[in-house]
């Protein structure tokens, strides 16, 4: 029996990975950006569950809007990479420390 | 019209006293002189006249305020004025020992560099004094009592740089701020139960209280009033000197001689008396009050008295005296006989500071010296101060027909008559402090003025006439006031509009007629005998066998050592009370404000915030997955919170 | 019934991949697994009944944003073949706060599932149309002005992305605009007054 209920535990899990990875990753920013883009992704999920579930389109509409976003944002976020990279000639995350104290 | 007298005799010594003060050293001694002796002396006329006008229209007694102090709400706190006979009583023998004392300082004082500084005190204390007489209200008692307070301490450390004298006038104060703690709560309980101090208020509602009982504990429970009046007498016992907190009397003759007279033996030790006369509506509603303030007075008279017979300075036998002549004023407060009480304090305060005075005067002529031991034979070379010593002395001990025979007899008559609670027990006691009394006086009289006359003092002559003046005018009350007053003060109502007593028939059991009947009336009781005998058994031990007082003193030994020790009462507070506190205080400085205020608060919050703010600042690390950890851990609790809202656990 | 099984079969790869996202050390290897679970999630949308939302998922996400992806991990040439720890320190910590919001959300779930008003799975959209036809119906009539933001948005991106990484080579001549506008006509013209000759 398919209940609301799990597809909104789906996106909880998918969530908490989502933040997990963000806290935990060492490797590089990239990671940082996937790991934002799963968040995005688990609450997408949570809207289309109620909006199939309550019978209204509205959630869908904002799905659409997050994925268009989420797009925008994706695209400047790298940007953003490409020009550190540029500078700092490295996208290590231990080095990145200039907000230090 | 009698207010505003009343209110400039209360000013005069205050403005007199002022002036003296701030431009008595560059104006000189004439001036300080002039503008004190001038204050009190306008305030004496004053009040003569108020006597006399209130005996011709007794409708003239008026109690009115002079203006509001403070007035919060509903309760209001103003200085006023309360004349009545009483009050008017107490003014003339203030005035009358604070002029004396203020002529005999010219002579005494004559060398003493702080010659100003004592006038300015002395009329100070004159008005602080007429203040705690004039009040209509507890406020300006009180004040009037801290103010005498203030007055005698730093007049007894007058000489300042004498080590003796700052402790003395130190031990002074601290016992008379322990009877004023006791004074301001039996103030404090009258103001929550009547919302207001004044007198009038409180005298005419006193009796709808006397079912109100203050709730001490589960079991016990004290009448309201009977507290009220136990801890007024508290204070009593501070200022008069009452037993426990007699010790500060005999110190403070450290003080110059004639502060002995005019502030510890006239005045201030009186306000205490002049309270318990004053509070009469409030003592008679409660016997167990009464019956305290009884056994106290008595203890009082008695042992004061005993350690007055193993004195060797001059002003402490004295000031012993005095100790033992407050208790019996407060005997007779206790027997409710407050007529004989006032008569006792106003011919007390003549006898007493003529005492006082002529001790000065000896003191002088031998050039300070203070020791009886030196003394004897003094009669022929001061001749006035002899004669006036003989009849101070001989109106202490009540001999007929001086005022203290009046004042002393009247006053045993009550309590013998009397039948509260330990009655019978005081009037041993005041039976028994007669023969004291006659016996140490007469010992100093003989010790002093007969003997031998010492080789060193050969050469003495009597005091200038400064001196000599104010002996002579206070040895005439002391012989003469008791005839005429006794009649109305003691036994008729002169005091009726001022203290509520019984019938002088109750009191006294004795019909009076006149002066004269009183005299042969109490020459069927044992007290003038016992005063005589006195005076015999003392010309035996003093003048003839000089060698039995030292043998009784090795007989009874141990009871000498109580004696010479002052019942170890010194010993106790020095050593216990105020060690313990000092202890206490010590500890308190070094553990309590140096450890813990300025060590662990002060500094160590400054130095907690410097190490707290250093390993805060790692957390600024610079990583910006540390944030995000910081901002993840701030939602997990968060969701925390909502889940256990929602799941009705209460955390 | 078969619902069941393709909704847990295709969670579970869904789960397993994102999972492969954060533990990869690879980074064509993460971008890779996060395709792979773009594309589980649009087929779980279908069986939300989503299929615009599904395709337009796989579109612009894998086909765009993935792609971007990809082109900027192999062109800023990573290595990562270090043996060093990917994770830091705080990894077993983060890891336990992760797995207590996990649990709180699901908690949080299940409490209140008495307040989702859940509609029974059978009643399909009352007007039986499909799922573009509703959904443009919907955003082109109420939702019109975010539409027109979401535009704006998106060309908000194009140029923030380009100024940011716009490099130019020096010695170009090209033409700025505003400067050439803003240049004060006594610097480059000087009248000079020439007297007549005799």
């Amino acid at each position: 029996m398919l209940t609301l209920q799990s597809y909104l535990s789906l996106a909880a899990i998918i969530f908490s990975i989502g933040i997990i990875g963000i806290v935990i990753n060492r490797k590089n920013i990239i990671i940082v950006m996937m790991c934002t883009e799963l968040l995005l992704i688990s609450v997408n999920f949570n809207f289309i569950a109620f909006s199939y579930f309550n019978q209204d389109i509205a959630g869908q509409i904002f799905v659409f809007f997050i994925l268009t976003v989420a797009a925008a944002e994706a695209a400047i976020g790298l940007a953003i990479l490409v020009a550190l990279y540029r500078n700092k000639k490295s996208i290590d995350v231990q080095e990145l420390r200039t907000l230090r104290n | 019209m009698l207010f505003n007298l009343s209110l400039i005799a209360l000013i005069m010594p205050l403005i007199a006293g002022i002036l003296a003060g701030f431009f008595g050293k560059t104006l000189g001694k004439i001036f300080t002189n002039g503008v004190t002796i001038l204050g009190v002396l306008i305030s004496f006329i004053i009040s003569i006249f108020i006597l006399i006008s209130i005996l011709e229209n007794p409708e003239l007694v008026f109690n009115q305020d002079v203006y509001t102090w403070l007035s919060i709400g509903s309760y209001k706190l103003s200085i006023g004025l309360l004349v009545d006979n009483l009050t008017v009583s107490m003014m003339i023998v203030v005035n009358f020992v604070s002029l004396m004392v203020h002529i005999y300082t010219i002579g005494y004082m004559h060398k003493d560099p702080g010659y100003h500084r004592f006038f300015c005190y002395i009329s100070l204390f004159t008005f602080a004094m007429l203040s705690l007489v004039m009040s209509n209200n507890f406020l300006q008692l009180f004040f009037g009592w801290e103010a005498v307070g203030v007055m005698s301490y730093l007049l007894i450390g007058f000489w300042y740089t004498k080590e003796s004298a700052i402790k003395a006038n130190f031990k002074a104060f601290i016992i008379n701020r322990i009877g004023d703690m006791f004074l301001i709560l039996g103030i404090a309980l009258l103001f929550s139960i009547f919302g207001t101090l004044d007198y009038e208020y409180i005298f005419n509602n006193a009796e709808s209280i006397t079912s109100n009982t203050v709730v001490l504990s589960s079991s016990f429970e004290i009448s309201s009033l009977t507290l009220a009046c136990l801890l007024l007498f508290g204070g009593a016992m501070g200022k008069s000197a009452q037993m426990p907190l007699h010790v500060w009397l005999p110190d403070s003759m450290e003080g110059p001689t004639p502060i002995s007279a005019l502030i510890h033996a006239a005045t201030m030790v009186t306000a205490g008396v002049f309270m318990l006369a004053r509070m009469s509506p409030l003592f008679e509603l409660s016997t167990s009050a009464l019956s305290f303030v009884l056994i106290i007075g008595s203890i009082t008279a008695i042992s004061t008295g005993l350690l007055g017979l193993v004195q060797y300075d001059i002003k402490r036998v004295i000031a012993y005296s005095t100790l033992s002549q407050l208790g019996y004023m407060v005997v007779a407060a206790g027997v409710s006989a407050y007529s004989a009480s006032l008569f006792h304090l106003m011919t007390h305060a003549f006898f007493k500071a003529l005492l006082f005075l002529a001790a000065g005067s000896v003191i002088v002529a031998l050039h300070h010296e203070q020791d009886i031991r030196k003394m004897g034979g003094l009669r022929s070379k001061l001749p006035i101060t002899y004669i006036t010593s003989l009849i101070g002395s001989l109106a202490l001990i009540g001999f007929p027909g001086f005022s203290g025979f009046f004042s002393k007899d009247a006053l045993i008559e009550a309590v013998s008559h009397s039948s509260v609670y330990a009655s019978e027990f005081a009037y041993y006691c005041v039976l028994i402090g007669v023969l004291i009394t006659s016996l140490y006086t007469f010992r100093l009289f003989f010790l002093v003025f007969h003997g031998q006359l010492k080789d060193e003092n050969i050469n003495v002559k009597e005091p200038q006439l400064s001196i000599l003046i104010p002996l002579i005018l206070l040895a005439i009350p002391s012989m003469l006031i008791g005839w005429p007053t006794i009649g109305p003060l003691v036994f008729n109502d002169f005091f009726a509009n001022s203290i509520i007593q019984p019938s002088s028939n109750d009191i006294f059991g004795y019909e009076f007629t006149d002066s004269y009947h009183f005299l042969t009336h109490s020459l069927s009781g044992p007290v003038v005998y016992i005063a005589i005998f006195g005076i015999f058994v003392s010309y035996i031990l003093y003048i003839l066998k000089t060698d039995i007082p030292e043998k009784l003193a090795t007989t009874f030994n141990p009871f000498y050592k109580l004696l010479i020790n002052k019942y170890y009462f010194d010993y106790l507070y020095e050593n216990v009370f105020a060690r313990l506190f000092n202890n206490l205080g010590n500890s308190l400085w070094s553990k309590g404000d140096i450890k813990i205020i300025d060590n662990f608060i002060v500094n160590g919050t400054a130095y907690r915030v410097g190490r707290f703010s250093s390993r805060v600042r790692e957390l600024q690390s610079g990583y910006i997955y540390h944030y995000a950890l910081m901002m993840v851990l701030g939602l997990a609790l968060f969701l925390a919170w909502v889940v256990f809202k929602s799941s009705g656990l209460v955390l | 019934m078969i619902k069941e099984i393709i909704f847990y079969t295709f969670s579970s790869v869904l789960i397993c991949s994102s999972l492969a996202v954060i533990l990869f050390r690879n980074p064509v290897y993460s971008a890779v697994s996060l395709i792979l679970s773009f594309i589980t999630s649009g087929f779980l949308w279908l069986l939300l009944q989503a299929e615009f939302l599904a395709i337009v998922l796989i579109l612009v996400y894998v086909g765009a944003v993935m792609v971007l992806f990809l082109f900027v991990i192999m062109m800023l040439n990573i290595n990562n073949e270090r043996d060093k720890s990917s994770f830091n320190s705080l990894a077993p910590f983060a890891l336990f706060i992760g797995l207590i919001i996990a649990a709180e959300l699901i908690t949080l779930i299940w409490i209140n599932s008495s307040q989702f008003n859940i509609n029974s799975l059978s009643i399909q959209e009352p007007e039986q149309v499909s799922n573009t036809l509703a959904l443009g119906k919907e955003l082109f009539t109420n939702y019109i002005l975010s539409f027109e933001i979401a535009g704006f948005i998106l060309l908000l991106a194009i140029i923030i992305s380009i100024s940011l990484t716009l490099r130019t080579r020096k010695n170009v001549k090209t033409q700025i605009a505003s400067e050439q506008i803003s240049v004060d006509p006594s610097t480059r013209i000087k009248l000079v007054d020439l007297k007549e000759r005799e």
